[in-house]
């Protein structure tokens, strides 16, 4: 560390953030690349629906291993996220319970302010402001990441307003784990949950998926394990939307929903149909695109962010399209023995809960190129 | 083997806060402040140790100073106990020196021959000591022997008729105790000294008596073991 450097660090005000312009050419010129793992996360889903809390993960990797360290709900930050600029001056500091205290946290955020969709290059680059791929970047007051779908001319971007950014990156205070080493979208996130599936990479990386978050529901097309198509069904909605109409048609309370979707004894395919089928519906539709535009087949889909009722989407896909869905355990061939120690063991059985998380500690544990 | 999963990170490298509570702009800080605490601490202790080494540098000092008037007057009182000794050794050395003649006188009138007359008997005293004074410089001469050993003699002297009466005299000095005991009574010369005793004069008076005979006089100085002022 040089003088000015250290100079600097001493100097750098402490408070209420500043804004930063990420556009200028020396700060958003190159990628930048973390040179060492981290090995040690935990991937928290801030914005749920969940009344329980935010999902957490604490996910850490020793050699080989994947260890599942600690999952569960933890009692969200005392503030929401800002909607404006002027809301950033009440900047909450949170604290995670220690089971979770890694040294960093991944937060995965779901924002009314988002920005997740496939786009061109050129719509980006109005104004001729140079695009940097797999780094910030600045518009509009939009930081935004970008990515390449293919060799196509579509770019996956993932973006959240500049003061969320901000006010998220200072709400792990310094000096106390965690501390937040990575900020995506709750949607941005959910694309590294595939990376360890057996079923995924035995495919060479060539699969599809669909996602049903709490407000939408998207199919990402992956080619030799990258996203070559992502997609937000329209009109669809998510999961708050679907279990709110499935508790109308049960005739009961929202938390009871889990326990009947996986009885078998009751049959939800009549109340289930019309949330699923329209589904179904644009998967077909997508499926179609992924494979005549994109040329990548696929023998299933993975079916991920459902806690409950899996069989019986499977069921109706099979019937409807015969296209099989799969559930896959979202810590499959991890090592969850200490969760099962903490008596957490009913929470693994339903891990799609924690398809956020776990997603944002596992693509903030990739090593950059 | 696992596919890469992708991150779209929103967050800057800048932007990173450090989860150690040891971070350089803390730990630097708080350091120089515990080194300038801790150097101002030993600035302190070493002013307190400084005034502590002041005050019993004055305070032996003091001691010293007080010390040293005592051995003046240690010194004055040892000089003037000194002067005492010497006095009180030299009275003690005269009192120790004295001779007793009272034996001797006695025996002279005992063993005296009938045909002496006596003429003089004499204790001389010794030659007045004049210690090197300056030269153009006339000083009293001192009293008091100044070697510890005085040379004391006994003279006698006397007419007679006959040489024999003499003779005897001498002889009956060389056998009376009360003589030898003090005197030297027959040493020749070159024995450790000058002969005792030693005649100065022995034979015919010059003057002649109203019958015109000469008396024969005689005058013989006998030495003694001197006076030993010895305390």
């Amino acid at each position: 560390m040089t003088f000015q450097e250290l100079k600097d660090l001493l100097t750098k005000p402490i408070g209420a953030p500043k804004a930063v312009d990420v556009s200028s050419s020396s700060v958003a010129a190159t990628p930048q690349p973390r040179n060492r793992a981290l090995t040690d996360v935990v991937g928290v889903e801030l914005g749920s629906a969940d009344s329980r809390g935010c999902p957490a993960v604490r996910l850490v990797k020793k050699r080989d291993q994947w260890v599942v360290k600690s999952v569960g709900f933890v009692p969200p930050p005392n503030g929401n996220l800002p909607a404006s600029w002027k809301e950033l001056g009440n900047q909450p500091t949170w604290s995670l319970p220690s089971d979770f205290a890694a040294p960093y946290a991944a937060l995965a955020v779901n924002s009314a302010e988002q920005v997740v969709r496939q786009t061109t290059k050129e719509s980006l680059t109005e104004g001729g402001k140079p695009l940097v791929f797999g780094a910030p970047n600045s518009r509009d007051g939009l930081r935004f990441v970008v990515e390449n779908l293919g060799e196509s001319s579509f770019v996956l971007e993932s973006g959240l307003p500049e003061f969320q950014v901000l006010w998220l990156s200072r709400l792990l205070p310094e000096g106390r784990r965690p501390t937040a080493a990575s900020v995506q979208t709750a949607p941005a996130a959910m694309l590294a949950t595939l990376a360890e599936q057996s079923q995924f990479n035995a495919a060479d990386g060539n699969a599809a998926a669909l996602f049903v978050t709490g407000a939408s529901t998207y199919f990402v097309g992956y080619r030799s394990g990258k996203p070559v198509l992502f997609r937000e069904f329209p009109g669809v909605g998510g999961l708050v939307k679907m279990r709110a109409a499935l508790a109308t048609g049960f005739g009961m309370e929202e938390k009871m929903l889990d326990e009947v979707l996986d009885d078998t004894l009751i049959d939800p395919t009549p109340i289930l149909s019309p949330i699923v089928n329209p589904v179904l519906r644009q998967l077909e539709l997508s499926l179609d695109y992924l494979k005549s535009r994109l040329g990548v087949s696929v023998d299933k889909v993975f079916l991920m962010g459902l806690s409950s009722g899996t069989r019986h989407w499977i069921k109706m896909s099979e019937d409807m399209l015969n296209v099989k869905l799969v559930a896959p355990d979202l810590f499959e061939g991890m090592d969850v023995s200490s969760c099962i120690a903490s008596g957490n063991d009913a929470l693994l059985r339903r891990s799609h809960q924690f398809m956020m998380a776990y997603g944002a500690a596992r693509a903030a544990m990739e090593v950059a190129e | 083997m696992s596919a890469k999963a992708i991150h779209l990170n929103l967050l800057l490298e800048s932007e990173r806060l450090s989860s150690s509570p040891v971070r350089p702009k803390v730990i630097l800080p708080v350091a120089a402040g515990v080194l300038l605490v801790a150097m101002l601490l030993w600035w302190v202790f070493l002013l307190l140790q400084g005034r502590l080494d002041g005050s019993e540098v004055a305070n032996l000092r003091a001691e010293v100073a007080a010390t040293d008037k005592l051995y003046a007057e240690a010194c004055k009182l040892k000089d003037a106990m000194g002067a005492a000794e010497a006095e009180l050794n030299q009275c003690k050395g005269y009192l120790n020196a004295r001779r007793a003649w009272g034996e001797t006188l006695a025996a002279v009138a005992t063993t005296m021959p009938d045909g002496i007359q006596l003429a003089m008997i004499e204790i001389p005293e010794p030659g007045r000591q004049n210690l090197n004074p300056p030269p153009g410089v006339k000083l009293p001469p001192l009293l008091g022997p100044t070697n510890e050993l005085e040379a004391v003699t006994f003279r006698i002297a006397g007419k007679t008729a006959r040489e024999a009466y003499v003779f005897d005299f001498l002889d009956a000095v060389k056998v009376t105790p009360a003589f030898t005991n003090n005197l030297l009574v027959s040493r020749k010369t070159g024995e450790r000294g000058e002969a005792s005793p030693r005649m100065h004069q022995f034979g015919q008076d010059k003057t002649t008596d109203e019958g015109g005979n000469r008396a024969i006089v005689f005058d013989v100085e006998y030495l003694t073991t001197g006076r030993r002022f010895a305390p």
